[in-house]
């Protein structure tokens, strides 16, 4: 791992990054989303809506990929959409 | 051109008078014609517009300057290499096509007196000018943008002036990164030894300080007034004042890579050592044994407080995530087992 980041709101639940090209939430340890490129720092905003990715890939250009966070009504977890890479 | 190819007309500069060496660095075109060649060695000479030689410039840097840039303006050209830029004018003598302008610009002693690019290797890998021809902008190979108000007339007096045109950023990698809470500032620390505050609202960058080492990791107080930073082998806390960071204590660790403070301020964590992250009161500087979390299977590469400030999470490069409470110690142990995240 090589970024990890508190969920505003959720106790004991957290993202982290690491080395396989997926985000994790500690909650959901069998569904990590594929991220399809190597992150190495994650953070997010303070009401917990948004999560900003600083990929880390050897020899390339970094970039920040921003995931809009909502909460999937049906099952209490929180689902993740990229809206934007920067 | 010939059938649809590019043919060479030289592979080679003929019927030189001189001895010059074919370690050739760059060259431009003047708008009248004539291709300005220069060398790795110093010397500049002048080809015919279909590339058969023409003259030496009398006035060449020699002395091995590796010209490294050159830029044709209006009147001339310039040149650029280790720190200097020569520039040259048409002249009417015929055994002279080009003469000097005025003295070599010495763009490393000018910055020198900026305390923002001290560290930094003036070795000028690119130039061009102005549309107005009152200034040039060249990058150096520490990756930095400056700019020099280069007098182009003779007999000028004036000096020439040195100045970035934005802001001296790192020249090496970035090792750390914090955001203050309280005010719109942020530091980062990097492996070329400094450390630089930069307002983001702004876009300035307020104080650049040089530590004795590669800085590995910083972090900013929520204040605003405070930043701790970590080298090879000590953690060093300073106060942030208008112009410069001063250190007022030291703490001797070696190797830490990940600090970060509380949200509160009275905390901070520090991950150093081959598994473990200590936390310390900030004002006393203390680091009882609850705050000595040890578990991870190999280093700590990121941390993160929790909102209430009872305790953090810890992510390894082992790939083990790990929640500490550092008030509630239950069994001895102040890791949240059943949180582990493996």
């Amino acid at each position: 791992m090589t970024g990890v980041v508190n969920i505003p709101g959720r106790q004991h639940e957290v993202y982290c990054v690491g080395s396989d090209g997926k985000i994790w939430n500690t909650n959901m340890p069998k569904d990590p989303y594929e991220a399809g490129t190597q992150i190495s720092q994650v953070c997010m905003t303070h009401n917990g809506k948004a999560l900003f990715a600083g990929t880390g890939e050897a020899n390339k250009p970094g970039s920040i990929i921003i995931y809009k966070i909502a909460e999937d009504q049906g099952r209490g977890t929180l689902k993740m959409d990229k809206i934007n890479e920067v | 051109m010939k059938d649809g190819e590019f043919e060479a007309n030289h592979t080679q500069v003929n019927n030189k008078d001189r001895d010059i060496t074919t370690r050739y660095s760059c060259h431009t075109w003047m708008s009248d014609g004539p291709l300005i060649l220069c060398t790795e060695v110093g010397e500049i000479i002048v080809l015919d517009d279909d590339g058969s030689y023409m003259s030496f410039v009398p006035d060449s840097p020699m002395n091995d300057f590796k010209i490294e840039a050159i830029v044709s303006f209006s009147r001339g050209f310039i040149v650029a290499g280790n720190g200097l830029i020569y520039a040259y004018e048409k002249s009417e003598d015929p055994r002279a096509l080009y003469r000097q302008i005025t003295e070599p610009i010495n763009v490393q002693m000018d910055s020198k007196d900026n305390n923002f690019g001290s560290h930094i290797n003036f070795l000028i890998t690119s130039l061009t000018l102005s549309h107005s021809e009152d200034y040039i902008y060249f990058i150096t190979k520490s990756k930095q943008l400056l700019k020099v108000d280069i007098p182009l007339y003779d007999g000028s007096e004036q000096k020439s002036k040195v100045d970035f045109v934005h802001c001296c950023y790192h020249t090496s990698d970035i090792t750390g990164l914090d955001v203050c809470i309280r005010k719109q500032l942020i530091v980062t620390c990097s492996r070329d030894r400094t450390v630089k505050i930069w307002n983001y609202v702004t876009k300035t960058l307020e104080i650049s300080q040089t530590v004795p080492e590669d800085a590995l990791a910083v972090a900013f107080h929520p204040s605003g007034f405070h930043v701790v930073v970590a080298i090879q082998d000590k953690i060093t806390l300073y106060n942030v004042l208008s112009k410069c960071i001063q250190p007022f204590k030291n703490i001797q660790v070696k190797g830490c890579t990940e600090i970060k403070f509380s949200n509160g301020g009275h905390l901070f964590a520090a991950a150093y050592g081959s598994n473990a992250t200590y936390v310390f009161n900030f004002y006393t500087n203390e680091n009882p044994p609850n705050f000595q979390c040890k578990g991870h299977i190999q280093k700590v590469r990121a941390i993160d407080w929790f909102d209430d400030d009872m305790g953090f999470v810890s992510a390894g490069q082992g790939g083990d995530v790990f929640f500490w409470e550092l008030l509630n110690v239950k069994e001895g142990s102040n890791r949240l087992t059943d949180k582990d995240f493996t």
